[in-house]
């Protein structure tokens, strides 16, 4: 009996620790992004202020679509980061007969980091031989009413996949440019479009009245994907749904958008590869 | 007919192979047709077991056969078949997650999301000594289940052989399949130390179906090696350590859009057994014991638009204890606690020529631990009557570990998932003799068990046979059954008869079931399936053995039906119609060996159509088989002739995916020697 009781109590603590071992999941933290992980565009002293204006992206190149940037701003005297400031963002083209300018959304305090401003550009051009890129800065100190302007050159490209689609429709123009998903992954992505009318060259107002329908495929598998969410408007011309990816590899999004019963038709590709942390 | 369950409890913890020492007696013995070629079977199990393996002994006429066909024979058992290589056994129309399919109770799942490495792959029948069959609910030996156990016991080493060295060595040739087969064992068998080595070696090319088509994609290339040492530490304990390693490569499956480019098996074991405790305690056993599994599957050799590869792999890791017990004279029991760890990978990477690859896991790194706690239970009554119970507790525990995984199933937005149950097993029953020669026993059986991985994480997993995608449901429940199973045996020294009614009730059957919202992955695919919870199916089947002996001529007929039925009235899939098996064999003194059989099914038209089946015709095929064995001093030496679907009838059995046709007409000639 002896035997049996030290070897099964050997045996039930072997068990258990087989069977409880794993319990301990990998949990993964997902710490916020530190701003010094996106890419400095530009570094400039605004004149006639005591401020300098750090300026950053989300990708290494600015692209004709949506541009997401971050301001820093850094005042002579103080540690921290300035925050008591105004930038509005003019970007324009130009094209030596004429000049035009794009989408604009003004950098805001606080969209994604405490101490800077977040805004964004949809630039509807390549920089090339038709014309040149500049974006300008107005900034203003709200301590001192001091306000100053910087402009500088910025390099268009145009990505490997389209991230900006425009149309006509009646007399006016529109432009589709996907924001989300920014980075593309299997599973449930956000899905975000934001539409610009061009009123005129100077005039680029975020357009609100569309009713958007979506549909994943992917072209080469001719398959799509369940339970995706139509994105509505949320706003400034942001319109906000979900797609689903249930693989890695090539993906179409067709866009079916809808205006006083207008119709009209467009897609984004979207491609990942699998990458090994999975 | 008498039976006794003392010993039976005794005999189900597995042998010692102290006791192997019969080997090749038979080869004298005219009641089996031929050799028994290291069936050293000198432990009579249960009941069940007796059937099994009579008629394992009874089939297994060659040493060179498959376990394939071994299994096609035996009563409530089926094969389902993919191509001319590992058939995945079917219990009364229940497979995969619904029977357990284990090694000397060790724990093993296939690596392959297609199902086309059964656990019956691993085991060549130069190393299966003894099928440990139990049908049911009550059939639990190392799990939870709703349709049974199917153990295969591998060959040990034998102690106190007078001779110390034992080798064998054999070889066949096929005519259809243009197959080779060989195979090399060696034994040690000392007084206190025994070792046994064997391998085997098969290749096939495409083979032909009756009539003379050639099936493409079913050629095969394979080897199977065993090592298995044992030591007696003390009078009472003896150690053993044994190792199973199955290599496959270039496998055809033509049902499946893909083959089998390497499938790699390596299963380890360590035993301790110890004895004669105490007047209580008969026996213990003690095992540790783990397996790896990789499964490469591809469609490099088939005209495909996408290309694609779907790796797999598992591992599992597991312990048990068991003891036999008794309790004064009337009463004696089993009682085993077990417990594995299993995690289980397959991948699937599509390739399009200028598109990035597509990627996406099958089996998202799917991880399950059981612990469980059984007892079974014999108590006699009087003379004429023995009570059995068995009860079973489990609890189980599932997840993904994969991240990616969790993504690709969180698109599907199913409900929270079974992350694992408590699961119960109970079984009651009496049998009773009436007379001498006429036997009755009633079993009642309730059971359940938890969802395969596939049913529940798997991804896009495509089914040649209904051409559905199918998708697991991670919130699936367990399935449970209750049964009830009746039987009746009849024996005289010349003749014996047993039938076998029963009937099973399901509860949550777990079945695919379309759903039209979802886009198939695979191209041309019907549609997807997601598996889900059926609130009923049942299945009910009667079988039935016949054999009969006089002189030097034997006679055996197994018979069996299956049939059942799903929530909506229509018939269950996959399940076969009655067949029947007729076998007529004649020994001589001079070891001359014939024997004649019939194999024969009906026509299945019971069919679901929403799986895909269609019905499938009747057929009948008839073997014939003659073997000479020669003893000269120690030297034993048989050459067989065999020619298998003699009519060279083009048919298919109902289970066999895709209705490719079997073999047609095939001639063997074997040659076997051990000295």
């Amino acid at each position: 009996m002896k035997v049996i009781n030290r070897a099964s109590t050997w045996l039930i603590v072997a068990i258990m620790s087989i069977f409880y071992a794993c319990s301990s999941g990998d949990e993964e933290v997902n710490p916020e992004k530190e701003l010094s992980e996106l890419y400095l565009l530009s570094e400039h002293s605004i004149p006639n202020t005591d401020l300098k204006v750090r300026t950053y992206t989300y990708m290494e190149d600015l692209i004709v679509g949506y541009n997401k940037f971050q301001f820093l701003v850094e005042k002579s005297g103080m540690s921290e980061a300035f925050t008591n400031v105004e930038i509005s963002i003019k970007s324009m083209m130009d094209m030596g007969t004429m000049m035009h300018a794009c989408p604009i959304e003004n950098p805001v305090l606080g969209t994604e980091f405490e101490s800077a401003l977040g805004g964004a550009a949809v630039f509807v051009m390549p920089s090339g031989d038709m014309g040149r890129w500049t974006m300008t800065l107005k900034v203003t100190d709200k301590d001192t009413d001091d306000e100053g302007e910087v402009t500088f050159p910025v390099n268009i490209k145009l990505p490997d996949e389209a991230r900006l689609r425009s149309f006509s429709m009646g007399d006016d123009k529109y432009f589709v440019s996907l924001v989300e998903p920014f980075q593309p992954q299997v599973g449930i992505n956000d899905f975000v479009v934001a539409v610009h009318k061009k009123a005129s060259m100077t005039d680029w107002p975020p357009e609100q009245a569309f009713e958007i329908s979506i549909e994943p495929e992917m072209p080469d598998m001719g398959h799509g994907s369940p339970n995706n969410v139509d994105p509505v408007h949320v706003k400034d011309g942001h319109y906000q749904g979900k797609v689903n990816f249930t693989m890695d590899g090539y993906w179409k999004v067709n866009l079916d958008l809808d205006k006083d019963n207008n119709k009209q038709e467009l897609s984004f590709d979207i491609t990942f590869e699998h990458s090994s942390t999975n | 007919m008498k039976r006794n369950h003392f010993g039976i409890f005794i005999m189900l913890l597995g042998h010692i192979g102290m006791a192997q020492t019969a080997f090749l007696d038979s080869i004298t013995d005219p009641g089996y047709i031929a050799w028994e070629y290291e069936l050293d079977e000198v432990i009579i199990g249960t009941d069940d077991d007796d059937t099994y393996n009579a008629s394992l002994r009874f089939y297994k006429s060659n040493a060179l056969c498959s376990n394939d066909e071994i299994m096609e024979k035996l009563v409530g058992v089926w094969a389902m078949k993919r191509g001319n290589y590992a058939f995945e056994p079917v219990m009364r129309g229940l497979s995969s997650g619904q029977i357990n399919v284990t090694i000397d109770e060790m724990r093993i799942l296939g690596a392959c999301t297609d199902r086309m490495d059964p656990v019956t792959s691993y085991v060549e029948p130069n190393n299966l000594d003894k099928l440990h069959i139990r049908q049911g609910a009550s059939g639990f030996i190392s799990g939870s289940t709703v349709g049974g156990s199917f153990d295969m016991q591998i060959n040990k080493p034998v102690f106190g052989n007078p001779k110390q060295w034992i080798t064998s060595a054999g070889s066949r040739y096929s005519i259809a399949d243009r197959g080779f087969s060989g195979l090399f064992n060696t034994g040690y068998s000392g007084n206190r130390s025994a070792l046994r080595l064997a391998g085997s070696y098969r290749k096939a090319a495409n083979y032909r179906a009756g009539g003379g088509e050639i099936v493409e994609h079913s050629s095969y290339n394979k080897t199977n090696l065993s090592a298995s040492g044992s030591l007696l530490s003390g009078k009472k304990g003896l150690l053993n350590v044994s190792w199973i390693g199955d290599f496959a490569w270039d496998v055809g499956y033509p049902a499946l859009p893909m083959d089998v480019g390497s499938a790699k098996a390596n299963i380890i074991g360590l035993t301790y057994d110890a004895w004669n405790i105490s007047p209580s305690f008969d026996q213990l056993t003690v095992k540790v014991y783990y397996n790896r599994v990789e499964h490469v599957m591809d469609d490099a050799n088939r005209k495909v638009l996408v290309h694609m590869d779907m790796p797999g792999n598992t591992s599992t890791l597991g312990a048990f204890v068991k003891s036999a017990y008794r309790i004064g004279e009337r009463a004696a029991g089993q009682i085993k606690i077990d417990a594995y760890r299993s995690l289980a990978h397959a991948e699937m990477t599509m390739y399009i020529a200028e598109s990035p690859p597509m990627y996406m896991l099958t089996w998202p790194d799917v991880k399950r631990n059981v612990i469980g706690i059984q007892n079974h239970f014999a108590y006699k009554l009087d003379d004429k009557t023995d009570l059995m119970a068995g009860v079973r507790i489990e609890s189980n525990r599932v997840g993904m570990k994969s991240d990616l995984g969790e993504r690709q199933v969180s698109v599907f937005q199913f409900g929270d998932p079974n992350a694992g149950e408590v699961l119960l097993n109970a079984s009651l029953g009496t049998e009773r003799s009436i007379g001498k020669r006429l036997m009755a026993g009633l079993k009642a059986g309730y059971g359940q068990r938890m969802p395969t991985e596939s049913e529940q994480y798997g991804f896009f997993l495509f089914n040649a046979y209904d051409g559905y995608d199918y998708v697991g449901r991670p919130d699936l429940e367990s399935e449970r059954s209750v049964q009830l199973e009746g039987n009746m045996d009849f024996g005289t020294e010349v003749f014996k008869f047993s039938l076998t009614g029963f009937y099973y009730y399901f509860d949550r059957y777990i079945m695919g079931v379309i759903d039209p919202e979802l886009s198939p992955m695979t191209i041309g695919a019907n549609g997807v399936k997601v598996y889900q919870n059926l609130d009923y199916a049942s299945l009910a089947g009667i079988e039935s053995r016949i054999s009969a002996h006089w002189r030097n001529l034997t006679a055996r007929n197994t018979t069996k039906f299956t049939s059942g039925r799903t929530v909506d009235k229509t018939p269950l899939p996959l399940i076969p119609p009655l067949k029947s098996n007729l076998e007529v064999s004649y020994q001589t003194k001079n070891h001359w060996a014939f024997n004649a059989g019939v194999e024969a099914a009906t026509r299945q038209d019971r069919i679901n159509e929403s799986f895909g089946e269609t019905p499938t015709p009747a057929y009948s095929i008839a073997n014939l088989m003659v073997d000479k064995s020669w003893v000269l001093n120690e030297v034993k030496l048989k050459v067989s002739l065999r020619v298998l679907n003699l009519f060279d009838t083009y048919y298919h059995e109902h289970l066999d995916w895709g209705g490719i046709p079997r073999i047609g007409r095939n001639t063997e000639m074997s040659v076997f020697v051990s000295f």
